[in-house]
């Protein structure tokens, strides 16, 4: 309907003269953190082909992704939803999966399913590094992650570390159908302890794989953790404590980073793409009504070698920096 | 510290919600069913109350400017927001969410389904293999039966009395409700110690 009057969609906005110019200075700040942590800047397209924008493994990815039909050749063109996909793409392009890169990015995406405080067009910024992974490599680009997340001012960053290989391996241990497994991740995330015993009594589950998945999500909290789940760990026997062991490293290092960061565990979190395995993390602060950050490890794009190619990385939302950073409400959009 | 806030749905859950809060020496300063305030101080230290329509209070968690809620899973399972965590199962209000029609109703193919849960009616017919279409009311679902607007109505039922006064059965059973105590996942990690807290005095286990 035509109106004289400006309207633009839901969960949309225009950045005017004196926003635009803080949204600026916010990226600058960014370019000069991903610089000296030498982490080369590159910027893919919003359009692009499914094969750049889907080259992960991630059915969430699939189903997020708006495709746009190009008349002349009959062939969809994507928008993107995450920028990931296509630095994996830019790194196999480099590299073709040797020897380790990193690469950082900024721009606009397109979240099709937005919920009611959510913007639709977040302009996402990340880092992902490629290659031989280790703990060091992990506690850099945290590391990247906090100095980012403190251009907004917040004196506090919860960073809490999870590995999705305690749960990963739980779940295929109980060896169940695909949309039963679905149904326990999602009370595994909604931490539905008692929607979770019964989801056990009615599909006659384990009762000792049940009391390790309760004992998980209550041993959720500070560093002080750790050392009990280790202990639990070392009673179920579990084929995990090396990922244990590492992520008591990385936690030891990230804590009071900056004197901002406080580390939490959470071995039961299961958040972001489903293309994620292995060690996530995710940042809150208190002005934020959810994550401001997430990231993990995962399997890049790797074409033509039996050798998975990994990765580790994580992505923000620039428009929340600046929001926090000039003290405007989180559910402005 | 943080100041927390509680959102409790109205009606029956209130009521039994703020006995539970009683019983753990909670209590709100004014009389929530006296006043027309919106925000009700409690003597717990740094904790107010909110009352409002069952429907909203996941919105209002979701936000994050709302940090616990007790709400009927019905609401729960009709919702597709999950910016929280159930803390709790707090057996209040139990009710039952059931399909019922007039005597001899049974669940077949095309049915017309007035309720007041869309979602919830939509994946109980598919996952029984019958497509449905739904109508949406806001209230006394049954006289959509009564009148012959739907052939059948998906609504909760705690005595079944409404049920039988107006010459309708239940047929089946979708899900046994009560009400949850959820908190929102941000406001969780942030201030765990305090919010752990206010549950070691809720005396939750």
């Amino acid at each position: 309907m035509k109106t004289k009057n400006f309207q633009i969609p839901d969960g949309i906005e225009y950045y005017m003269p004196s926003d635009a110019v803080k949204l600026e200075n916010i990226k600058s700040k960014i370019l000069k953190i991903y610089s000296k942590y030498k982490y080369s800047y590159v910027v893919p397209p919003i359009f692009d082909n499914l094969e750049n924008l889907l080259n992960l493994k991630s059915t969430d990815l699939d189903t997020e992704t708006a495709f746009v039909l190009d008349k002349q050749t009959g062939s969809e063109i994507g928008i993107r939803t995450d920028i990931t996909p296509q630095i994996s793409k830019i790194d196999y392009q480099m590299t073709k999966g040797i020897g380790n890169s990193r690469f950082s990015y900024m721009g606009d995406i397109l979240r099709l399913s937005p919920g009611p405080f959510d913007r639709i067009n977040p302009y996402q910024t990340g880092a992902e590094y490629f290659g031989k992974l280790s703990n060091s490599t992990e506690i850099e680009i945290i590391k990247l992650m906090i100095d980012l997340i403190s251009l907004s001012n917040e004196k506090k960053i919860v960073v809490e570390l999870g590995d999705l290989s305690f749960i990963n391996n739980l779940l295929l241990d109980l060896n169940l159908i695909n949309f039963k497994r679905l149904a326990l991740i999602d009370l595994i995330n909604l931490k539905s302890k008692f929607e979770i015993k019964e989801f056990f009594k009615i599909n006659k589950l384990s009762n000792k794989k049940l009391s390790l998945l309760i004992e998980l999500i209550d041993l959720s909290g500070d560093m002080k953790v750790l050392k009990e789940l280790k202990s639990l760990i070392k009673s179920h026997k579990s084929k995990v404590s090396l990922e244990l062991t590492n992520l008591t490293s990385i936690a030891n290092s990230i804590n009071k980073f900056r004197g901002i960061s406080e580390v939490q565990i959470d071995l039961c979190e299961l958040h972001g793409f489903n293309y994620q395995s292995g060690l996530i993390y995710t940042a809150y602060v208190p002005g934020l009504r959810k994550e401001i950050a997430r990231g993990g490890r995962y399997t890049a794009y790797n074409d033509h070698s039996d050798k998975p190619r990994y990765a580790t990385g994580f992505s923000l939302d620039i428009k929340d920096i600046l929001n926090l950073s000039i003290g405007r409400s989180d559910t402005y959009v | 510290m943080k100041k927390l806030l509680l959102a409790i749905s109205k009606g029956r859950i209130l009521e039994e919600a703020l006995k539970i809060l009683k019983l753990s020496g909670i209590e709100c300063k004014e009389s929530p069913f006296k006043s027309r305030k919106l925000i009700f101080e409690t003597n717990y230290k740094n904790l107010s109350i909110i009352i409002v329509r069952a429907s909203d209070v996941p919105i209002y968690i979701e936000s994050g400017k709302v940090d616990f809620g007790v709400v009927g899973k019905d609401t729960l399972l009709e919702t597709d927001l999950s910016n929280h965590l159930r803390v709790k199962d707090l057996n209040i209000a139990a009710c039952r969410l059931v399909v019922a029609g007039k005597k001899g109703a049974k669940i077949m193919n095309n049915m017309k389904v007035a309720t007041k849960y869309p979602s919830i009616t939509k994946k109980y017919f598919q996952s029984k293999g019958f497509p449905c279409s739904v109508l949406k009311l806001y209230g006394s679902i049954e006289l959509a039966s009564v009148l012959g607007m739907s052939d059948v109505i998906v609504d909760l039922v705690e005595s079944g009395q409404t049920l039988k006064q107006n010459g309708l059965v239940e047929i089946e059973t979708i899900e046994n409700i009560s009400s949850v105590l959820i908190v929102n996942k941000t406001s969780y990690k942030v201030n765990r110690e305090q919010i752990n807290q206010f549950f070691k005095t809720l005396n939750l286990d």
